[in-house]
């Protein structure tokens, strides 16, 4: 069965909410499918449940619509929530936030003709047809056709780190500690990684009793913040950007680290902080016109800074942290695991440095890899774009600086944003990107760049 | 007319609040177990019924309807109904409506696909159906045979552990207060678990709710921490709801409500129970109201004021216009309550609608893991299921990790 829409939005998360807010607002009378196998709203970054997971950014920057920046505030104040801009809040409430809006967006583009769909499933292969006013055929895994004027791809972060480091490679385990016995002591639990995602597992796993050991080849926590603020205005051009003036970084133990940053942001002693959130936006801004591999080469080169700075954590998750560790419950280790050994009821983990322990539960929380971008496999049909595919001799397609698909020579009238614009965007995990990039898009797709700076198109 | 309502209790307070509404001539009528309920009852025209029945009395009342109000008075109901010669069950099976391995065998006797329940006694009873098991390593439900809102109700997976369950219920009291005096022992289905409301006329059946039960099991027990209302009859659903009717058929199950418990096999739909009167322990109406239009108990009181208008009804398909969740608000701890800091997270996620039966605060919580409402019932109801979905899984986080109620120890 085929199906026509003005746009086809791949993903159904707050990226993809994002999408569908910014182009719904300038054609409230279009026809708009969403593609997603889950119910739309819930993606994997703040569709948790447990009101113990709190946001690493605040409500001030979390607005899915970029020309009203209060709407995440507004929405929670009329719910009755008491939470300012600088609040980082349950992650739920944004789930339900995305979710409300994809609602009501529906409710309002049906009073003017027009129409929002959720189509459930994966995007599995895109195909250019000749000619007629909806280029793109969109193929579902579940056999459906959809035929478009327009393609976004806002597919979230989805693919596990594998590649926990050394022999750990492999190794897949639940990334979230359930409660298994609610309010009693379960054990003890390691979890990889020491940035965000692990700090959410470790909290969870403390909150329900257990004993926790965190670990990475770092070592090292990210930075205390208590708010995260950005520029009035969306940064507009490719200014020249300056790394922000940010504490040196030390090799002090962990306790006193954490509990010195812990001091500072209580008493509201990281300045730092308030350069963040600009950096962040005039930096993805000034990255259009890099190449990928510059991109790349930026967050690597950068990776303590970004992991640091960019992605803190917020003071409530440190105050637990650092609690824990005075509790003698948590510690934080330099290095990884030699060897992982799994049975039903326990794992028992083997150090370089000879010791061996066993634990009730070791958790991968090295976070998530962005999406891949489609690739061209000429085989199937004319220049279709197929997902999931890395196999060699088939070229990944290539985003412009207007975050526009070009597979080859063509440009097809599919963009990215969010994660799945990685290869243009430095910093992506930060819902404020898509929104800007979702607003950028919906003008592009609209061909309202006239009221943008004009950028020089440069494919890779 | 005058409507005999036979134990009021339970959610039958609301039945008869329904029929009062109404504007209906009702008479409460309670068992002598209920004595003191019939004493606190303001209804002008309640009675206690003596063990003869009191049938000269009840004509003398003008009597014209006979409803069962609770599951203790169905069989009281079934017994006067005939003495009075009313439309009521088919008397044929009304042990098999109270019994739960005779309603099985009825089942069987019907060729409706059933779960083989044994009743059992003592534990040289437990003992002789253990050693005649065909699969003994099949998991088993253990439960009083008085049991309600998961009272003594264990999920057994040993054959060795049935002997021991079974003789760690007999004698206990069970939630009236009395002594199991006997224990089923029940075939473990596996799937998920489903509630069909139906209210029937004539041996026609009308379905009035359909809900999918969450359980989780806690310390070998299955406990109920919701039921969401499905808003649409899919293939699944469609076969639950033909599988029950043919159940109330086997039960000759003619008029009125019924509260059916129903798992969906690997083999298909697998009667757990049936309960021939309206679904327990809450009935507030205006969430179901609001999610269905009508409520279990006002359906009840259609078909036997306003047949007519009853059978038009039965024409309609199911179409809810928004998904309702009841949920049974617990806390994992026992103790004495300190303060319920969850409520104010739940009065503002998106669907919640009211919360009843709130435990009172430097009080012990009472049945924690029973489903007797007695820590809380809240309800929610929106157009959107999975909005409902989220809120209901972020209330249940907070009460797995003792933040909705917090209590302290009680003093010893």
């Amino acid at each position: 069965m085929e199906i026509t829409f003005d746009l086809v939005i791949i993903g159904g998360g707050a990226s993809g909410i994002a999408a569908l807010t910014a182009y719904s607002a300038r054609n409230p009378s279009s026809r708009i499918a969403l593609v997603d196998p889950e119910e739309i709203g819930f993606g994997r970054a703040f569709g948790f449940a447990d009101p113990m997971l709190l946001t690493n950014t605040p409500v001030g920057v979390m607005s899915l619509d970029v020309d009203d920046p209060y709407d995440f505030e507004r929405y929670l104040h009329r719910r009755g929530w008491n939470f300012g801009p600088d609040s980082f809040v349950p992650r739920y409430l944004v789930a339900q936030y995305c979710r409300e809006r994809y609602l009501r967006t529906g409710t309002m583009m049906r009073q003017t003709g027009g129409e929002v769909r959720h189509v459930k499933g994966r995007c599995r292969r895109m195909a250019l047809a000749n000619g007629g006013s909806t280029p793109v055929e969109v193929h579902t895994d579940e056999g459906r056709v959809l035929r478009a004027r327009s393609v976004v791809l806002a597919m979230g972060l989805s693919r596990r780190h594998t590649d926990v480091a050394g022999s750990c490679r492999g190794e897949e385990t639940a990334v979230e500690p359930v409660r298994t016995n609610p309010g009693t002591s379960t054990g003890r639990v390691l979890v990889l990684g020491t940035k965000l995602s692990a700090i959410d597992a470790a909290v969870t796993a403390l909150a329900a009793g257990n004993d926790v050991v965190m670990c990475s080849p770092s070592g090292l926590l990210p930075a205390v913040r208590t708010r995260l603020s950005c520029a009035p205005t969306p940064p507009r051009g490719h200014n020249v950007v300056a790394a922000p003036a940010i504490p040196a970084h030390t090799d002090a133990a962990p306790e006193p680290k954490l509990a010195e940053e812990v001091a500072l942001a209580e008493a509201d002693q990281a300045p730092w902080q308030d350069l963040v959130g600009p950096f962040i936006d005039e930096l993805n801004a000034s990255a259009r016109g890099w190449s990928s591999a510059d991109v790349k080469s930026f967050r690597a080169d950068h990776a303590r800074l970004l992991a640091r700075y960019v992605s803190a954590m917020p003071l409530h998750n440190a105050r637990i942290l650092l609690a824990a560790m005075r509790e003698g419950r948590l510690e934080v280790r330099r290095g990884v695991p030699d060897r992982l050994t799994h049975s039903d009821s326990h794992s028992d983990v083997s150090w370089d440095s000879g010791l061996t322990e066993t634990y009730d539960a070791v958790l991968n929380a090295t976070g998530f890899l962005p999406p891949t971008l489609p690739t061209v496999q000429p085989g199937i049909g004319h220049d279709d774009l197929v997902f999931d595919t890395e196999e060699d001799g088939n070229a990944a397609a290539r985003l412009d600086i207007d975050l526009r698909v070009w597979a080859g020579d063509v440009a097809w009238p599919v963009w990215a944003i969010g994660s799945a614009a990685h290869t243009r965007t430095p910093i992506v995990n930060y819902l404020r990107t898509a929104t800007l990039q979702a607003a950028e898009v919906a003008d592009s797709i609209l061909d309202r760049t006239t009221e943008r700076e004009t950028y020089v198109r440069a494919a890779d | 007319m005058s409507v005999l309502l036979i134990d009021p209790v339970s959610s039958g307070s609301f039945l008869a609040a329904a029929f009062a509404e109404s504007g209906a001539e009702t008479v409460h009528a309670y068992g002598t177990e209920f004595a003191d309920r019939a004493a606190a009852d303001p209804h002008p025209r309640s009675l206690v019924l003596s063990e003869t029945g009191d049938y000269a009395e009840l004509e003398h009342l003008g009597v014209t309807e006979v409803v069962a109000a609770s599951e203790f008075g169905v069989t009281r109901a079934s017994e006067i109904a005939d003495h009075l010669g009313m439309a009521h069950h088919g008397s044929y099976k009304r042990e098999a409506r109270r019994s739960k391995p005779a309603m099985q065998r009825a089942l069987e006797e019907a060729g409706v696909p059933s779960l083989r329940t044994h009743e059992v006694s003592s534990v040289a009873e437990a003992a002789d159906v253990v050693s005649r098991m065909n699969a003994p390593h099949r998991p088993h439900i253990v439960k009083p045979r008085e049991s309600a809102g998961g009272d003594g109700c264990s999920l057994v997976t040993q054959s060795e552990k049935i002997v021991p369950t079974v003789e760690s219920l007999l004698g206990q009291s069970n939630l009236m207060g009395q002594p199991n005096t006997s224990v089923l022992i029940q075939d473990y289905a596996e799937g998920p678990q489903y509630i069909v409301n139906t209210v029937s006329s004539f041996g026609q059946h009308y379905l009035s709710e359909i809900y999918y039960e969450h359980i989780d099991e806690r310390s070998g027990s299955p406990v109920l921490r919701h039921i969401t209302s499905l808003s649409y009859l899919d293939e699944d659903a469609q076969a639950i709801v033909d599988y029950t009717f043919s159940c109330l058929d086997a039960l000759e199950i003619l008029h009125g409500a019924a509260h059916s418990e129903v798992r969906l096999t690997p083999d298909g739909p697998r009667l757990v129970e049936v309960n021939s009167r309206v679904m327990g322990p809450r009935l507030d109406p205006d969430p179901y109201m609001l999610a269905f239009g009508y409520t279990h108990q006002h359906l009840v009181v259609e078909q036997v004021l306003s047949p007519t208008n009853f059978t038009t009804r039965m024409s309609r398909p199911y179409q809810p216009q928004a998904t309702l969740c009841k949920v049974f608000l617990r806390s994992p701890n026992e103790g004495v309550l300190a303060g319920s800091p969850g409520l104010e997270t739940l009065r503002r996620l998106p669907g919640f609608h009211s919360v009843v039966c709130l435990p009172t605060i430097g009080r012990p919580l009472q049945d924690i893991r029973l489903t007797t409402a007695k820590t809380g019932v809240a309800y929610f109801v929106h157009e959107d299921a999975s909005l409902i979905a989220s809120s209901v899984r972020a209330i249940h986080d907070l009460e797995d990790a003792g933040e909705f109620f917090r209590v302290q120890p009680c003093a010893t």
